[in-house]
C-alpha cells in the first residue's frame, strides 16, 4: 500500500558500532526498491510500536540497494533506544529520502571548508565521499572536526584515511584535555586562527550542535567568507518530513521540505528571536 | 464566484429538505445541542436533532475533515510485518457549516492537497464530504469578526449548497456541480428565488457589518508584523498573559499541526495515530538533545501570530491564517486572543 505517511518495510542488514553511543545501520528495503539519495537528505525511520524519527542518509548515490544511517542513542529516546537494541534481520519502517540535500553543483570549482561538530559529521560524510570521488572537480579541501572527547569521534577509520591523503587537510580537536589525546584541544573555532582561506574561492559547509553555529559564523565572517557561502544543515524536531505536521517550521519555511540545507543568507531571513 | 443557481424555501419545508439531503449520503454531521446547552457538530439521525439557533460552536466542524485524533495505518507483526491502511468509507454531509469555517476548509484544502506532498488522509475524507453552509447574517456571535477577515457573513465560494434566512424565507444557493445535483433531488420542495431575496441578502450583509461587536483591523496588523516592526517586548507582554495551554490553536479551524504516536493494541497490532498538536506548547519544538529553539513562551506567541498574519506565510498558504471565527476569544484565559493581539500588533504596544 502507499500513502504519504506509510513507511515501507526494510530489514536491518548490518549493524556497526561507531562509539559507545552511535551505531551505523545498513537498511535494505524488502520489496527490492532502490533508493536515490543526495548527501544531506534524510529518511524517517520507524521502529514500530515506538515511533518514527528523522536520520540523515549516510550513503548517497543513484539506485542504491541499501542505505546507511548512523544513529546516536538518547537514554529514554523512544526510537533511538529501541533501534539500538535491534540487530541484523530485524524489521523497521522507512520513508523518504526527504529534503533538499547539499547542492554539489554549486560547490564545484570552489575551495571547500567543512566544519563539523559531534554527530554533525554524519550528514557531512556522504558529501565528503562524493567530493573525494570527483576530487579534481574541487579546489582545496579542509575539514575541521570537533568532538567532546576522543571516544566520541565518529568514523575513526575513515578519518584516518582522509588524514593520510595529500589532497585533503583534516584537523581534529577535542573540547577538553584527555589522557588519550595528544592532538589539538579546544572547541572547533579554536582551529580557525591558524587557518588561511581564500574567501572569494571558499564555500564553508557547517554542521554541528546549535550552540556551535554563532561562533562558527563569526569565525567564518572574520575570514571574509560571505553569508551566501556558508552552508548549514539544520535540525528541527520533525514529525512528518513532508511539510504538514508544522514542527520544523521557521517563519515561512519548513526545514523538512525547504531544507534541511540552507545558506546562512537564507537562515538570516527565517531566524527567530 | 456567483452562485450557480438560487432557490427559495419556505421554513416549513426545511425538515423535508434535510431529510432529502440525508438520503443522498451515508452520514450527516450537523450542529446539535448537548446538555447543558452547548452546540457541537456530531452525527445526527434526523432533523429534530439539528440546532440552527446558535452563534458558533466551540469546536469547528473542520474537525470532521481533519480529525483531532486519527489512525494513519496499522502494522501487523510478523516476519516480515505487514502494513495495512486504516480508514473509513461512505459519503458524508456536513450540514450548517458557518462561512468562517468554510473559509478555513479552503485554507486546509490548499495546505493539505496542493504542493509537492498531498495528504492522502485528508484528501480521502474531503473527497467524500458534501458541504452545506449556513450563512450567519441574522445571527452574529458577539465574538466573531469575519468581516475583518473577509470570510462572512455569507460564503461566496467553497460550498455545495448554502442556506440563509432572508426575511421569512430560506435562500438556497448552489455553489458546485454536486450541489446542483443535490438541489435537483429536492426540486419539488424548492421555489424559484424572487428578486427581493437577492436584495434582502445584500441588505442583511450591510446590517450585519454595522452590528458586529468584535473588530480587528487585520490588514494593519498584517502590514506591521510583516515589516518586522513589532518590538520584542510586545511578545513578552503577550507571553506574560498566556498560560501556554494551547487552547487557541486547538479550537482554531485554521491550525493544522499534529504529532504522531504508535499505539500497541491488545491484538498485538500497532497503529500509528496522529493527533492535533500546538505550537503554543513547550514540548512542540524540544529536540531529543534537550535543545529547544522555542523554549520561551514569548517565542511561541510570536510564532503563532507570524504563521497566521505575516505576508510570507499568507503567500505560501493561500490566505490569512485567521478566519475571524472568534473561538480563541472564547477559550483564552489570558485574554490574548487574536483580535486583541492583532490590535496590540497594530499599535506596537
Ligand atoms: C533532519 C534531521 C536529521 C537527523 N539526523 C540524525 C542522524 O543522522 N543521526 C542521529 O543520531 N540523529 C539525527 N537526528 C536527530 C534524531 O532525529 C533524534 O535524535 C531522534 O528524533 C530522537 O528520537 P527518539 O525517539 O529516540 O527520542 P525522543 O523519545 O523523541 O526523545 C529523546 C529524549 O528527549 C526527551 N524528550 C523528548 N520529547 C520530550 C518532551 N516533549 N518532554 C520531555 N522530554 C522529552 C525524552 O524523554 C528522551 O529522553 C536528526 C534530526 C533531524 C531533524
Ligand atoms: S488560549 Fe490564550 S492562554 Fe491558552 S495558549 Fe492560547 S494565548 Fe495562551
Ligand atoms: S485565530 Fe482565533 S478567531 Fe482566528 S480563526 Fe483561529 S480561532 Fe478563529
Ligand atoms: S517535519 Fe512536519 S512539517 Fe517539517
Amino acid at each position: 500500500m502507499s500513502g504519504l505517511y506509510v513507511p515501507q518495510i526494510a530489514a536491518i542488514e548490518r549493524v556497526e558500532e561507531e562509539t559507545a553511543t552511535e551505531k551505523t545501520f545498513t537498511l535494505r528495503p524488502l520489496n527490492g526498491d532502490r533508493l536515490s539519495c543526495v548527501p544531506g537528505q534524510f529518511i524517517l525511520l520507524s521502529v514500530f510500536g515506538r515511533g518514527e524519527a528523522p536520520f540523515c542518509v549516510g550513503t548517497a548515490g543513484q539506485d542504491l540497494p541499501t542505505l546507511d544511517i548512523t544513529v546516536r542513542r538518547y537514554p529514554g529516546g523512544r526510537v533511538t533506544e529501541a533501534l539500538h537494541s535491534l540487530g541484523p534481520g530485524a524489521y523497521v519502517g522507512l520513508r523518504g529520502p526527504f529534503g533538499n540535500g547539499f547542492k554539489v553543483e554549486a560547490l564545484r570549482g570552489r575551495d571547500l571548508l567543512f566544519v563539523a561538530g559531534g554527530i554533525g559529521l554524519i550528514p557531512v560524510r556522504p558529501l565528503i565521499r562524493q567530493v573525494l570521488s570527483e576530487r579534481d572537480q574541487f579546489g582545496r579541501l579542509v575539514l575541521l572536526f570537533g568532538a567532546r572527547q576522543p571516544s566520541e569521534i565518529l568514523y575513526r577509520r575513515e578519518l584516518d584515511e582522509w588524514q593520510a591523503r595529500e589532497d585533503f587537510e583534516v584537523q581534529l580537536t577535542i573540547d577538553v584535555p584527555h589522557p588519550d589525546w595528544s592532538g589539538h584541544v579546544g572547541v572547533v573555532t579554536t582551529l580557525f586562527p591558524d587557518l588561511e582561506v581564500d574567501p572569494a574561492r571558499t564555500k564553508a559547509i557547517i554542521v554541528g550542535p546549535p550552540v556551535m553555529y554563532p561562533f562558527v559564523v563569526a569565525a567564518c565572517r572574520e575570514k571574509g567568507i560571505g553569508d551566501a557561502d556558508m552552508i548549514f544543515s539544520l535540525e528541527r524536531y520533525m514529525k512528518c518530513g513532508v511539510g504538514k505536521c508544522g514542527h520544523c517550521a521557521m517563519k515561512h519555511k519548513y526545514v523538512c521540505t525547504d531544507g534541511p540545507v540552507f545558506t546562512y543568507e537564507e537562515i538570516r531571513e527565517i531566524e527567530e528571536h | 464566484m456567483p452562485a450557480l443557481a438560487q432557490y427559495s424555501l419556505p421554513p416549513t419545508r426545511l425538515k423535508d429538505l434535510f431529510q432529502r439531503l440525508s438520503q443522498a449520503v451515508d452520514q450527516v454531521i450537523a450542529p446539535t445541542r448537548v446538555p447543558p446547552g452547548d452546540v457541537f457538530y456530531d452525527v445526527v439521525q434526523g432533523p429534530d436533532e439539528v440546532a440552527l439557533d446558535f452563534g458558533n460552536s466551540l469546536v469547528s466542524p473542520v474537525a470532521w475533515l481533519y480529525r483531532p485524533v486519527e489512525e494513519m495505518f496499522r502494522v501487523l507483526p510478523g516476519e516480515p510485518p505487514r502494513v495495512e491502511p486504516c480508514g473509513e468509507e461512505g459519503r458524508r454531509l456536513l450540514f450548517a457549516v458557518r462561512p468562517c469555517d468554510l473559509a478555513a476548509i479552503g485554507r486546509l484544502d490548499q495546505f493539505f492537497l496542493e504542493g509537492d506532498f498531498r495528504d492522502d488522509l485528508y484528501a480521502a475524507r474531503r473527497a467524500r464530504t458534501l458541504l452545506v453552509a449556513l450563512a450567519c447574517a441574522t445571527q452574529a456571535d458577539p465574538r466573531c469578526f469575519c468581516s475583518c477577515c473577509e470570510t462572512g457573513p455569507y460564503a461566496e465560494q467553497g460550498f455545495d449548497l448554502q442556506l440563509s434566512l432572508v426575511g421569512d424565507r430560506y435562500l438556497l444557493e448552489v455553489g458546485s456541480e454536486s450541489g446542483a445535483a443535490l438541489a435537483e433531488q429536492c426540486r419539488d420542495l424548492l421555489e424559484p428565488a424572487a428578486e427581493d431575496l437577492a436584495a434582502g441578502r445584500a441588505q442583511q450583509v450591510q446590517a450585519f457589518y454595522a452590528g458586529l461587536e468584535q473588530k480587528a483591523n487585520m490588514p494593519a496588523a498584517v502590514r506591521r508584523l510583516s515589516s518586522e516592526a513589532v518590538p520584542v517586548e510586545l511578545w513578552d507582554r503577550i507571553a506574560s498573559r498566556c498560560l501556554g495551554c494551547g487552547g487557541c490553536s486547538f479550537v482554531c479551524p485554521v491550525c493544522t499541526c499534529f504529532y504522531t504516536t504508535d499505539q500497541v493494541r491488545e491484538d498485538g497490532s500497532i497503529v500509528r495515530v496522529r493527533a492535533w498538536d500546538s505550537c503554543r506548547l513547550e514540548g512542540y519544538t524540544r529536540e531529543a538533545s534537550g535543545h529547544n529553539p522555542r523554549a520561551h513562551r514569548r517565542q511561541r506567541a510570536e510564532r503563532f501570530s507570524y504563521h497566521k498574519l505575516a505576508y510570507p506565510c499568507i503567500q505560501r498558504e493561500g490566505r490569512l491564517g485567521c478566519v475571524g471565527c472568534g473561538r480563541c476569544v472564547t477559550v483564552c484565559f489570558g485574554g490574548v486572543h487574536m483580535p486583541r493581539v492583532a490590535q496590540m500588533i497594530r499599535r506596537g504596544e
